[in-house]
């Protein structure tokens, strides 16, 4: 069933379906919450939450406070895109395999060796988009604690 | 059926036996309480305060970290200076960093780690010798001392200190030739949890007030070597490929290739791009905490190498590239 849940939130599921998983969802606590927590994890990734655990209430009450309109308004459909699909974090890992363990090439047709160019420093501020993307990728045999800690202690550094 | 899964995966991590006190040999072998501190890592639930200290960089952050549903979730808040925190899932990964009035989102969707690593130990071999040291404490737990002593001046040393009873790295030290501390990452306090009943612990707490600025998003996917203009030689020993993606830089004309590699516990990435006239080319060498860096220009390509390793293997790894006429 939660399957069904990544897969109706990533909108990969037709009517009928998602009517029957909306109506479980309604009517099993533990379903919903699982709901909420799939849309908590996306709200995060996709760098909205911002609106904080007590927006549902500050929005009901200002709700609350503004004046009521009678006439109807313009009709929107809001869809937001769930763009980390949950069903991909919840099926199994995708095998990817294991490439190129030798990095040796023997390839003849490599003739340009690098000349002795580098030498002197490099201005930081230049080099800092290549850092942070080296911090992003590194792999501590699976001990990732440091590269965590590294990531954010110089994520602000200036560019 | 959630917690069920979370505490069977922590049941199954208490009752491995290499994870108890037990005087089977298991707790003897740094080799063995290497591959279990990589699995704990990704594995446990816990929430702590870590300090990292690099040169004259002191930073205190909180960790939280979980594994639900066999995906890893970790929040990393920084405590000191201006507000900032990273929200990660698996490698996708969100920064909030407060910059004058202003919230900056940075986003970036890694997609899942390479499967089908060798393990650990068989990796880390042909670069370090491993010792098992004594007890220590650290962040209120009884740790192990690991020392990881390099083979060759591709790399540092690390004294590492892992969690007697689940196995959690509690503290790395990486040294350098002359015992120097070049960095240090080590709990001040930690404690072991059980998964969370929810996730909105998984959300982040910057000044609601500020108005949040979208960073321009790179685009990184996993890339393939074909066409290539270049090609890779000899790597440094112990060294090896852990993955390969093109990154889209917002402001730059040709793809970024990166290349990452690893010898188990230091890793490097070389960086391979067309040079672009609108950009300075780069050439020279600096230091940004253990990070070295060294750039070079060769057959109209910027070569940038970057890793947590002496000077010497940054600069072997740029010379690795040659080009094909």
């Amino acid at each position: 069933m939660k399957e069904q849940i990544s897969v109706l939130m990533d909108e990969e599921m037709d009517a009928q379906s998602s009517a029957r998983v909306a109506r479980k969802l309604t009517s099993d606590p533990e379903l919903y919450d699982c709901w909420k927590t799939y849309h908590a994890i996306g709200d995060a990734l996709r760098g909205q939450g911002q609106f904080g655990p007590d927006f549902r209430q500050r929005m009901a009450d200002r709700l609350a406070a503004e004046p009521v309109v009678l006439a109807p308004g313009p009709r929107r459909v809001f869809r937001a895109p769930f763009l980390l699909p949950v069903a991909a974090s919840v099926a199994a890992a995708v095998f990817v395999g294991w490439v190129a363990l030798s990095q040796v090439s023997r390839d003849p047709a490599a003739v340009v060796v690098q000349p002795e160019l580098a030498a002197g420093e490099l201005p930081p501020d230049a080099m800092n988009p290549y850092l942070r993307a080296h911090h992003e990728l590194a792999w501590a045999g699976g001990m990732q604690q440091a590269v965590d800690v590294r990531r954010v202690a110089y994520a602000g550094a200036a560019e | 059926m959630r917690n069920c899964l979370a505490s069977c995966i922590f049941c199954c991590v208490l009752a491995t036996p290499a994870w108890g006190a037990g005087p089977d040999g298991a707790q003897d072998d740094p080799w063995i309480l290497l591959e279990k501190a990589g699995q704990a890592a990704r594995h446990l639930n816990y929430r702590g305060v870590f300090v990292y200290q690099s040169g004259r960089v002191v930073n205190a952050m909180q960790i939280t970290h979980v594994n639900h549903a066999n995906d890893e979730f970790a929040r990393v808040i920084l405590l000191d200076g201006a507000p900032r925190e990273m929200l990660r899932q698996g490698r996708d990964a969100v920064i909030y960093d407060t910059r004058n009035e202003k919230v900056v989102v940075d986003r970036r969707m890694l997609g899942t780690f390479p499967a089908a690593l060798p393990e650990l130990s068989t990796f880390l071999r042909t670069g370090y010798q491993a010792r098992l040291g004594g007890p220590e404490r650290v962040g209120g737990r009884d740790g192990v001392v690991i020392h990881l002593e390099p083979r060759d001046r591709y790399r540092y040393g690390c004294r590492l200190a892992v969690d007697r009873e689940s196995g959690l790295l509690l503290k790395s030290v990486m040294l350098g030739e002359r015992n120097d501390v070049i960095e240090q990452v080590a709990f001040s306090q930690v404690a072991l949890m059980p998964e969370p009943d929810d996730m909105n612990w998984f959300r982040p707490e910057i000044d609601y007030g500020k108005p949040y600025v979208m960073r321009p998003e790179e685009k990184v996917m996993s890339a393939a070597s074909a066409g290539d203009r270049w090609i890779l030689g000899q790597l440094p020993p112990g060294y090896r490929q852990i993955d390969r993606v093109q990154r889209n830089v917002p402001g730059k004309a040709h793809p970024v290739t990166q290349m990452i590699f690893s010898d188990g516990i230091a890793s490097v990435s070389l960086f391979v791009e067309p040079l672009d006239p609108a950009v300075p080319r780069r050439v020279g060498h600096m230091l940004q905490g253990a990070t070295h860096v060294y750039a070079n220009v060769v057959e109209g390509h910027q070569l940038v190498v970057a890793g947590e390793v002496p000077a010497i293997t940054v600069r072997q790894i740029a010379h690795a590239v040659s080009f094909r006429k």
